[in-house]
C-alpha cells in the first residue's frame, strides 16, 4: 500500500504538472493567435484606417509620406494576420504536437526519475540492512555516509548512533572490568600489608615503652645514655617509615573500595566557578578560571559534588606539579554535546609525555619519582566520571593543540550525561 | 412512384449534358504548348486564373502571390516557371516580377486588374525541351499551375513577428500573474515560440491541372 502511494502521488503530481503546462501554453496560443487581431471587426477597422489615411493624404499631400508610412504599418499587420490566418491550422496541430511532446517528455522524466529513485532506495535499504547485520554481529565503526531526510536515511543515521553508543558503553566496560581488577588486587594488597603493619607497629610501640622503662635503669648506671638515644632514634625512625607505608596502603584501600556516587542535581557552570574561586588559593602558581556559553542553555547535570570536587583537585594537582613554579593558567570550559555536558580542563603546562599517553588512565602509572606518588589519581578519577555514567578522556596534549588559541598543555575532557543512564554498579 | 423514377433517370442522363455544358468555357481556355525549331516548348494562353473569384481574393491581400507552373509525369514535379504578384494598395498598382526555364526574368508594374489578366493572358513562358509527340499520336502534357499565397520573405518576416508576439504575451502572463518581471523558463518559452513560429510555412492552396497536347514538332524543324 505504502509502495502504491509512493508510486501514484508522483504520478498525480506528474499529471498535474502537465495539466498546468497545457495550460500555460494554451493560454500562449490564445493570446499570441487567436487574440492577435484575427477579428473581423478588427480587420474592419484596420482597413477603415487605411482608407483614412489615403483620404488624408489626398486632403493634406505635404504629410502624404508619413500617412503613407502608418498605411504600410497597417498594412503588413493585416498582411502578417492573413498569413498566420493562413497557417492557423498547421500552427494548432503543432502546438498539439509540442504539447504532446511535453506531456510526454514530462512523463518520461518522472517515470525514469521514479525508476532510479526507486532503484537507489533498494540499494540505500541493502546497505542499511547490511549494516543492521553488522550491528547485530558486534561491529561498532559504522558509518554509512546517508544524508537523506528521508525514512532511510533516518534509519541510517539511527544505527549510527546505536554503534557509537555501543562502542562507548563497550570502551567504558572495558575500563570499568580493567579498573575492577586493579581494585581487587588493590584490595588484597592492602589487605596483605595491612595486617603485618599494625603488628609492627604495635611491636614498635612497645619496644618503645620498654626502652622508657629501661631508660631509668640506665640513669642507674646498667646501660650507656647514648646507647638508649640511639635505638631510640632508630624505633621513631622505622615508626615513620611504617607510616609512610600505612599512607600508601590507606590509597590502596581509598581506590579498592571507591564508594557509590552520590549523585544531585548539580548546575555545572555554578560548581565550576564556586570552585575556582574556592580553591584559587590551594596552588599559588595556577590562575584558575571559569568559561561557558550561557547561549546554549547548558541543563543540569546529577553528580557527586564530593567526588566530582575530588577529580577537579586531583587534575588542578597534575597540572600545578606539570606547571611548576613558573606558574600558569587551568580553564574550566563547559559546553554541551548531544546527550552530554563537557567540561574541559585545559592547563597551558608542558602536556604529557607521548609515552604515557595511551595508558594515562590505567593505575599505577605516573611520572613522579618514586615514593611520591603512586599513579592512582587518574584512575580514580576516570573511575568516578565512569561510575557516573560518563567517561573522562586525554582530548589533547601540548603538540595535538599546535595552531590553537592555546597551543601549550593538556586537555582532559569530563563527559557527564544530561539524562543519567543506567547505573554502572 | 413509377413516373417519379423515369424522371430521376432521365435527370441523370441530362447531367453529363450538363457537365460538358459547364466545362466549355475552360475547354475553349486551355493552353497549350507550342515548340520551336530550337525545340524549345512554350507555353501559351495561358488559364485565366486571375479572374477566379478565389484568386481574385489573394492577389488584393497585398501579399505576394506566387504562381507555380509545372510539368507532371513519371510520379515527379518539374517546376519550369515562376509568376509573382503583388498588389501595392497605396498606389494601387500590381507589381509583376516572373522567371521561366530559359531564364528570362521581367520585372514591371501594372496600373490595373484588367490589364493584369491582359498581360497574363498573353504571357508566353519556356518550358523547356520536352518529348515530341510522334506523328500521328496525340502525347499528353499534365500542367499543373499552383498558387502560393505569399513568398519567403513575408514567411521568414511572419516567422519572427510571431514569434515574438508569442514571446512578449508569454512575459505578459507571467508579469501579471507572479508580479515580477522574472519569468523562470523565459528560455524554454522563446524556443516553444521559435518552435511554434516555424509552423508557418509557404504552401499552395489551390492548385489547377490541365492535360495539354505535347507540342508537335514539323519534320525539318531544327532540334
Amino acid at each position: 500500500m505504502t509502495r502504491l502511494r509512493a508510486t501514484l502521488l508522483p504520478l498525480l503530481a506528474m499529471v498535474i504538472g502537465a495539466a498546468l503546462l497545457f495550460q500555460a501554453f494554451q493560454q500562449r496560443i490564445n493570446q499570441g493567435l487567436f487574440a492577435l487581431g484575427q477579428s473581423g471587426e478588427v480587420r474592419a477597422r484596420l482597413e477603415a484606417s487605411k482608407a483614412d489615411l489615403r483620404q488624408l493624404a489626398r486632403l493634406d499631400p505635404a504629410g502624404a509620406e508619413d500617412y503613407r508610412r502608418r498605411f504600410e504599418a497597417i498594412q503588413l499587420l493585416l498582411e502578417r494576420s492573413l498569413i498566420v490566418e493562413e497557417n492557423e491550422k498547421g500552427i494548432v496541430r503543432r502546438s498539439e504536437l509540442v504539447l504532446l511532446g511535453l506531456m510526454v517528455g514530462s512523463i518520461a522524466a518522472a517515470t525514469g526519475f521514479l525508476m532510479w529513485r526507486a532503484s537507489r532506495d533498494e540499494q540505500r535499504l541493502v546497505q542499511v540492512g547490511g549494516a543492521l547485520e553488522d550491528l547485530a554481529g558486534g561491529r561498532t565503526d559504522l558509518e554509512l555516509g546517508e544524508k537523506g531526510r528521508d525514512a532511510i536515511g533516518r534509519i541510517a543515521r539511527m544505527i549510527e548512533e546505536t554503534s557509537r553508543r555501543m562502542a562507548r558503553d563497550q570502551r567504558r566496560l572495558r575500563s570499568l572490568e580493567n579498573l575492577s581488577a586493579w581494585q581487587e588486587a588493590a584490595r588484597r594488597h592492602a589487605h596483605e600489608m595491612r595486617t603485618p603493619l599494625t603488628g609492627a607497629r604495635l611491636e614498635l610501640e612497645r619496644a618503645e615503652s620498654l626502652l622508657e622503662g629501661e631508660r631509668q635503669v640506665a640513669h642507674a648506671g646498667e646501660l650507656p645514655g647514648e646507647t638508649v638515644e640511639e635505638v631510640r632514634r632508630g624505633l621513631r625512625g622505622a615508626r615513620q617509615e611504617l607510616e609512610r607505608l600505612a599512607r600508601f596502603t590507606r590509597a590502596f584501600t581509598s581506590f579498592a573500595k571507591l564508594p557509590a556516587p552520590q549523585r544531585v542535581e548539580l548546575d555545572l557552570e555554578a560548581f565550576c566557578r564556586e570552585f575556582a574561586a574556592t580553591f584559587a588559593a590551594a596552588w599559588p602558581n595556577l590562575r584558575i578560571g571559569c568559561a561557558a556559553r550561557p547561549e546554549e542553555g547548558l541543563p543540569a547535570v546529577r553528580a557527586d559534588r564530593d567526588m566530582l570536587r575530588q577529580v577537579l583537585v586531583n587534575l588542578c594537582d597534575n597540572a600545578s606539579l606539570a606547571i611548576g613554579e613558573a606558574g600558569g593558567e587551568v580553564l574550566l570550559r563547559i559546553s554541551c554535546r548531544g546527550t552530554y555536558l563537557r567540561l574541559d580542563v585545559a592547563d597551558d603546562g608542558p602536556g604529557v609525555a607521548a609515552e604515557i599517553r595511551g595508558r594515562i588512565f590505567e593505575p599505577y602509572t605516573t611520572t613522579r619519582k618514586i615514593g611520591e606518588g603512586m599513579g592512582l589519581g587518574l584512575a580514580i578519577c576516570r573511575k568516578i566520571l565512569l561510575d557516573h555514567g560518563g567517561d573522562l578522556e586525554l582530548v589533547a596534549a601540548a603538540e595535538q593543540t599546535e595552531g590553537r588559541e592555546n597551543p601549550k598543555g593538556a586537555i582532559f575532557r569530563l563527559s557527564l550525561p544530561i539524562e543519567p543512564i543506567s547505573e554502572p554498579r | 412512384m413509377r413516373a417519379g423514377a423515369s424522371r430521376r433517370r432521365g435527370l441523370w442522363l441530362l447531367l453529363p449534358l450538363a457537365l460538358a455544358a459547364a466545362a466549355w468555357p475552360a475547354a475553349a481556355q486551355m493552353p497549350r504548348f507550342e515548340s520551336d525549331p530550337a525545340g524549345m516548348a512554350w507555353l501559351r494562353d495561358l488559364p485565366p486564373l486571375l479572374v477566379q473569384p478565389e484568386v481574385r481574393k489573394k492577389l488584393d491581400t497585398g501579399l505576394t502571390t506566387s504562381f507555380e507552373f509545372k510539368l507532371e509525369g513519371g510520379g515527379e514535379q518539374r517546376i519550369f516557371a515562376l509568376f509573382d504578384v503583388r498588389f501595392e494598395p497605396w498606389d494601387e498598382i500590381y507589381e509583376v516580377a516572373w522567371v521561366d526555364r530559359r531564364g528570362r526574368f521581367e520585372r514591371l508594374k501594372i496600373p490595373s486588374f484588367e490589364q493584369l489578366a491582359e498581360y497574363w493572358r498573353s504571357l508566353r513562358l519556356a518550358a523547356g525541351n520536352l518529348p515530341p509527340a510522334v506523328s500521328g499520336r496525340s502525347e499528353k502534357l499534365r500542367l499543373l499551375v499552383e498558387l502560393v499565397p505569399f513568398s519567403q520573405r513575408e514567411q521568414d518576416e511572419t516567422q519572427r513577428w510571431f514569434s515574438d508576439s508569442l514571446s512578449q504575451a508569454g512575459q505578459g502572463t507571467a508579469e501579471g500573474a507572479a508580479g515580477s518581471g522574472k519569468d523562470s523558463p523565459a528560455a524554454l518559452g522563446q524556443a516553444l515560440s521559435v518552435l511554434m513560429a516555424t509552423s508557418i510555412e509557404r504552401r499552395s492552396v489551390f492548385s489547377y491541372r490541365f492535360v495539354v497536347p505535347a507540342p508537335v514538332v514539323l519534320a525539318g524543324s531544327p532540334r
